[in-house]
């Protein structure tokens, strides 16, 4: 890039000095740039995994995140908080959750021994313009 | 907000959550769970309108000053020009739908409720599961 451009600097940072670290924002360098975001919940089904569907249509694989509410076995009980996904169970089985993403959409892959049969699990998912690689 | 639920059950099953989408996320998205029936998911798109109000701004003009001939901007009177301040949820419940977004209530403990028809009358809240 040439000597034009677009940058925030934090707070108490000269933005024609600071560093990369400290500014808040650079035309100079890519950012994600959120196509949808939500929440929802599934539930859990121990006679088949369940997989939830997120139909972008967006005919490329955008990049994503997406964070879940988990079994935790060793308390018998729903997590509140939400984990990144992938999730590998401790204890192994068909338990994992898995996220993996198509042109058309992201599918999540909660596997059938993750939660006994009727527990709802909460998820929030971020889709982005961005291309995964 | 975009909610997609069982129709079945009033379960809410995902969202996309904003105010403004554009059109290929309204024609396009959609959150449903691997053999489960097409026809059994609902899909609610929040509605929204301005909320418009008149508001007085200043009428200016540029002259220059006799003297020192620099340009300086004066105000010379006032007008009334109709803004719009925000977008708000355009239904009865609209105040469910801001909590929603605020954070002040989770849409996922609540489910959907839906007359006859199927047409959205609002959110109702869930009984809590209490473990015995």
């Amino acid at each position: 890039m040439g000597d034009y451009g677009f940058k925030v600097s934090q707070p108490g940072y000269d933005v024609g000095t600071a560093e990369i670290r400290n500014l808040v924002y650079s035309s100079e360098y890519d950012t994600f740039k959120v196509y949808a975001f939500g929440a929802g919940t599934i539930t859990a089904s121990t006679a088949a995994a369940t997989t939830l569907v997120i139909n972008h249509n967006m005919n490329y694989r955008p990049a994503f995140a997406f964070y879940t509410q988990i079994f935790d076995v060793f308390v018998g009980t729903t997590t509140t908080e939400y984990n990144m996904a992938p999730y590998s169970d401790p204890v192994g089985g068909d338990a994992s959750i898995i996220p993996y993403v198509g042109t058309a959409d992201l599918r999540v892959r909660f596997g059938r021994q993750h939660a006994p049969n009727g527990t709802p699990i909460r998820y929030k998912y971020f889709l982005y313009y961005n291309q995964a690689r | 907000m975009i909610v997609f639920y069982n129709k079945k059950t009033g379960d809410i099953i995902g969202t996309v959550n904003g105010r403004a989408h554009d059109k290929h996320t309204l024609d396009n998205f959609s959150i449903s769970v691997e053999g489960m029936d097409k026809s059994d998911i609902g899909k609610y798109v929040v509605p929204y309108a301005p909320v418009e109000k008149n508001i007085e701004v200043p009428i200016k003009e540029l002259r220059v000053k006799k003297g020192t001939m620099k340009v300086i901007e004066v105000i010379v009177g006032k007008r009334t020009v109709r803004k719009t301040l925000e977008l708000t949820p355009d239904v009865s419940f609209k105040d469910k739908i801001l909590d929603f977004e605020s954070g002040k209530e989770d849409i996922m403990d609540h489910k959907i409720k839906l007359d006859k028809d199927g047409t959205v009358l609002g959110f109702d809240k869930k009984a809590k599961h209490i473990d015995s």
